[in-house]
C-alpha cells in the first residue's frame, strides 16, 4: 500500500471492505505507475465490450420471435422505438468486440504475456476467442437474412469434413425436425436452437471470463518487457525492491484503477454508440422510418446469392475457397491447436528466455506469420465472394511463414537481440535501496484541466439536454440521440481521465 | 487419492452422455425410420434401392426450349428436398454430345456403379440429369442461371460449365461434371436417366454416386435414400432460365 496521506476517502472505504471481505490480493490488485497505458488496459475493452453486448443484446431479445426471425428483426427495426438503434448497437459491438480481441490477443502476444506461469490464461484466452467467434457466428444467423441463413448453414456443413466424429457431434445438435411445432412454415426451425445456443455461450463467455480474471488478479500485471532480463521471474510480485524504490513501479492507489476502468468502460460505450448511430448496421433511414435492408430468406434467390461470412470468418473461408474441405479442416484445426498450444511451443521447442519480443525471435517470426495470413486471406477472400481461388492461396500463406522466418527470425536474433541484451546488462535491476527521485510531472496545467473540465460540462449538459428534446419522437430521432450519448460518454470519459486516472494533470 | 476422486468423478458423469446426446439429437436419431415418406415416388424397394421416377415426357421438354431457349429442367429426385436439373447438352452448346464418360466408374458396387458410359437420352441423345446440389459445402446451383463467362456463379453457355456461387468450385457438365476449378473434392453426381422410346417419357433410375449431405455421411448410392433435414431445398419451378452477369 501507499502512505496514509496519499488515500483518499475511497481508498479507506475500500480498506475497510478489505478488512471484511479480503478484497486486496486476491481480487482486485492496484497496479504499478508503469501499467496506467492504454496497452495494459486492452481486455478491459474487450470486456466493457462484452458488458455492453449483454445489455443491448438482452433489450432486442425482448423482441425477437426465434419462430418468426425475420419479421420481428423488422419489427423490431421499423416499430420500435429506439429498436433500430439497439439493433445497430449490438451488431456494431459485436464486430468492436472481436475486433478488440484481436488486438487484445495480438499485444500479448507482441509482449510475450502467454509465458511461464501464464500458460493457462492464454488457454482460457484462446477459448474465449473461439467462444467469441461461436457467438458472433450465432448471431449472425438470427435475424435470419438471405445472406446471414445461407452462410450460417454452409458454415455447419463444413464440420462434415472435420476429423474425430466433430460432424457427427454438430449434426447431433443441429438436426433438428423441419415440422417441429410452433414454427412459421418456411422458418427452420433451426434459428430457434441458434437462438438458445446464443444465451448459452453467451453465459460460458462470462465463466471463462471469470477464470480468466481470476487468473490475471493471481499473477498481476506483467513487468514491462525492457526489465525482464532472460531467466528472471515474469511476476511483479517478485520485484519487491523494484516496486519500493523505482517511482515508475510505485503502486498507486486503487481509485486510479476504478477511474480508469470506468473511463476505459465509458469509452468503449461512448465509441460504439457513436459508430452505431452514425452508420446504422444494415438499415437505412427513409422518411424519419428506419428500414432493415438485407432481403428475407428465401431458397430460391439463395441458390443465387454468395453466403459470404462475416469479416472475422474470412480467412477460414478463403482456406475453404482454396483448396479441398478436408484439407481446410486440417489447416483449420491446425490454426487452433498451434494457437492454444504456443505458449508451450515457445516454451518447450523455441526455449525462449525472456519477453522481450527481440529474445523471442522464432515466436514472433511464428506469430507474425499468423496475423500477416489473417489479414491477407481475410482481404483476399473478402475481393472475391464466391470465386475461385486454387491452391495458390494456400502456397501465399505458406510463403508468408516462410518469408517471415527468413527476415524476422535473423533481425531479431542478429540485430535487434545484441543490442536489447547490452541494454540491459547496463541497468541494475536492484538500486541497492537507493530511492530514485520521481519529478511529478505535469502533463496540464492547471488552469487548461479547469477550462477542460468546463468545456465538458457544457458539452454533457448540452447533449443530455438535447437528448431530452429529442426523445419527443424516438423512432425519428434515434440514431441522433444515439451520436449525442456516445458522445456525451466520451467527454464523460475524457473527465473521468483527466480528474481521476492522471489526477488534474499529474502524470 | 484425488486422482481416484476425479477417476470415480468421471465415471459417475459419464451415464449422463448417451441421454444427453439422445435428448438433443432427438430428430437426429429419428432419421432412418422417417426418410420413406419423403420419397418423391411409389417406392416398392423401400431403401434398399432407387425408385423409378418420371420426370418429364420429351415434347415437353423440347417444346421449353423452343419457346423459352431454356434447356434446364428443374425436378426432385430421390427425395421431395433433393433439386436436380436435366440439360440438354445440345441445345445448350450447339454440338452434339451422344455419350459421357462415367467419372465414377467402378468406385461403387452394384450395376449403377459399372455403368462405364452414361448415354444422353432424347431423339439426339443429348438429355442428361445432374444434381443440382454442390458436394463441396452443399449450396444449391444456379443451373437456372445462363451466363456467359465460366467466372461467374451460374450455367456458362460457352462451356458448360457450372459454377457454385459459394466457393467457386466449376463442374464441366459435358464431361460428366468433373471440376475444373475451386474446391470441390470429386464430380458432381449424375442422374441415370432411362429413355422410353415409344412414348417419349424420360425417367431417373438412380445416380451415379451420392449427394453431398452435411448430416448423414453418404457413401453409397443407396445412402440416397436418407432424409437430411438440413438444407430444405426447393426445386425450381420450369421454366426458370434468366441471365446472368
Amino acid at each position: 500500500m501507499t502512505n496514509e496521506k496519499q488515500q483518499g476517502l475511497f481508498d479507506r472505504f475500500m480498506r475497510w471492505l478489505d478488512e471484511r471481505l479480503g478484497i486486496y490480493g486476491h481480487t482486485l490488485r492496484p497496479a504499478p505507475r508503469y501499467a496506467y497505458s492504454i496497452d495494459y488496459w486492452l481486455g478491459g475493452l474487450v470486456l466493457s465490450a462484452f458488458i455492453f453486448e449483454v445489455i443491448t443484446g438482452a433489450l432486442i431479445a425482448l423482441y425477437y420471435t426465434p419462430s418468426d426471425p425475420y419479421t420481428s428483426t423488422t419489427y423490431l427495426i421499423s416499430k420500435v422505438p429506439y429498436g433500430a438503434l439497439l439493433f445497430s448497437l449490438h451488431s456494431w459491438g459485436a464486430y468492436v468486440m472481436v475486433f478488440l480481441l484481436l488486438v487484445h490477443m495480438t499485444r500479448n502476444f507482441v509482449v510475450g504475456a502467454y509465458r511461464p506461469p501464464r500458460e493457462l490464461m492464454w488457454i482460457v484466452g484462446t477459448i474465449l476467442a473461439g467462444l467469441t467467434l461461436t457467438e458472433a457466428y450465432l448471431g449472425y444467423s438470427l435475424p435470419y437474412n438471405l445472406i446471414s441463413w445461407v452462410a450460417t448453414t454452409t458454415g455447419l456443413n463444413l464440420f462434415s469434413y472435420m476429423p474425430f466424429h466433430l460432424g457427427y457431434l454438430i449434426s447431433l445438435m443441429t438436426v433438428v425436425n423441419p415440422n417441429q411445432p410452433g414454427i412459421m412454415s418456411g422458418v427452420d426451425p433451426l434459428v430457434q436452437r441458434f437462438f438458445v445456443f446464443h444465451w448459452i455461450v453467451g453465459g460460458l463467455i462470462l465463466l471463462f471470463i471469470g477464470l480468466h480474471l481470476y487468473i490475471f488478479e493471481k499473477h498481476g500485471i506483467t513487468p514491462p518487457v525492457s526489465q525482464v532480463k532472460p531467466g528472471y521471474p515474469e511476476l511483479i510480485d517478485e520485484y519487491q525492491d523494484k516496486i519500493r524504490s523505482d517511482p515508475k513501479w510505485e503502486i498507486q492507489p486503487l481509485m486510479r484503477s476504478i477511474g480508469m476502468v470506468v473511463m476505459i468502460m465509458l469509452l468503449t460505450f461512448g465509441l460504439i454508440f457513436f459508430i452505431a448511430s452514425v452508420i446504422p448496421f444494415d438499415i437505412t433511414v427513409n422518411g424519419g422510418i428506419p428500414k432493415y435492408i438485407m432481403p428475407a430468406f428465401n431458397p430460391v434467390e439463395a441458390a443465387q446469392t454468395p453466403p459470404v461470412p462475416d469479416w472475422y470468418f474470412l480467412f477460414i473461408y478463403f482456406f475453404y475457397k482454396s483448396v479441398s474441405p478436408y484439407n481446410a479442416s486440417l489447416i483449420f484445426l491446425g490454426w487452433i491447436s498451434i494457437t492454444i498450444l504456443f505458449p508451450f511451443i515457445e516454451e518447450y521447442v523455441f526455449r525462449h528466455k525472456a519477453p522481450h519480443p527481440a529474445l523471442r525471435p522464432a515466436s514472433i517470426a511464428l506469430g507474425t506469420g499468423f496475423i500477416v495470413s489473417f489479414i491477407v486471406n481475410s482481404v483476399w477472400a473478402g475481393l472475391t465472394p464466391g470465386r475461385d481461388i486454387g491452391p495458390i492461396g494456400v502456397e501465399v500463406d505458406g510463403i508468408i511463414f516462410v518469408l517471415c522466418f527468413t527476415i524476422i527470425w535473423p533481425l531479431l536474433r542478429f540485430v535487434a537481440q545484441p543490442r536489447v541484451l547490452a541494454k540491459m546488462e547496463s541497468f541494475p535491476l536492484t538500486d541497492g535501496g537507493v530511492v530514485i527521485e520521481y519529478k511529478n510531472r505535469r502533463l496540464l496545467s492547471g488552469f487548461i484541466v479547469l477550462i477542460l473540465n468546463i468545456l465538458i460540462l457544457t458539452g454533457l449538459i448540452y447533449s443530455l439536454y438535447k437528448v431530452y428534446i429529442l426523445s419527443i419522437n424516438p423512432i425519428i430521432n434515434q440514431f441522433i440521440i444515439g451520436q449525442f450519448l456516445g458522445f456525451s460518454m466520451i467527454l464523460f470519459s475524457i473527465s473521468i481521465f483527466i480528474n481521476m486516472v492522471i489526477e488534474n494533470g499529474k502524470s | 487419492m484425488r486422482l481416484y476422486l476425479v477417476v470415480s468423478a468421471a465415471i459417475a458423469i459419464a451415464p449422463l452422455v448417451k441421454p444427453l446426446a439422445d435428448y438433443v439429437g432427438y430428430f437426429y436419431n429419428e432419421l432412418g425410420t422417417i426418410s420413406k415418406k419423403y420419397l418423391v415416388v411409389n417406392n416398392n424397394d423401400g431403401l434398399a434401392g432407387f425408385p423409378k421416377y418420371k420426370i418429364v415426357n420429351i415434347k415437353d421438354f423440347q417444346q421449353q426450349v423452343q419457346s423459352t431457349g431454356c434447356p434446364v429442367y428443374f425436378f426432385a429426385y430421390p427425395l421431395t428436398n433433393e433439386p436436380c436439373f436435366l440439360v440438354d447438352l445440345e441445345a445448350l452448346l450447339g454440338k452434339p454430345v451422344p455419350q459421357i464418360e462415367n467419372p465414377y466408374y467402378g468406385q461403387f458396387a452394384g450395376p449403377l456403379g459399372s455403368i462405364k458410359v452414361i448415354k444422353g437420352v432424347g431423339p439426339n441423345n443429348s438429355i442428361y440429369g445432374f444434381s443440382d446440389v454442390c458436394v463441396h459445402l452443399g449450396c444449391q446451383l444456379p443451373a437456372q442461371v445462363l451466363v456467359t463467362s465460366p467466372n461467374d456463379p451460374g450455367l456458362d453457355i460457352e462451356d458448360s460449365i457450372l459454377h457454385c456461387p459459394c466457393h467457386g468450385s466449376m463442374y464441366l457438365l459435358e464431361k460428366g461434371g468433373i471440376v475444373v476449378g475451386g474446391p470441390a473434392p470429386r464430380p458432381l453426381p449424375m442422374v441415370i436417366l432411362e429413355y422410353d422410346e415409344s412414348t417419349g417419357d424420360i425417367y431417373a433410375v438412380g445416380t451415379n454416386a451420392p449427394y453431398f449431405s452435411a448430416s448423414i455421411p453418404r457413401t453409397t448410392p443407396t445412402d440416397n435414400l436418407l432424409y437430411d433435414p438440413r438444407y430444405d431445398y426447393s426445386t425450381p419451378s420450369n421454366p426458370s432460365c434468366s441471365k446472368g452477369g
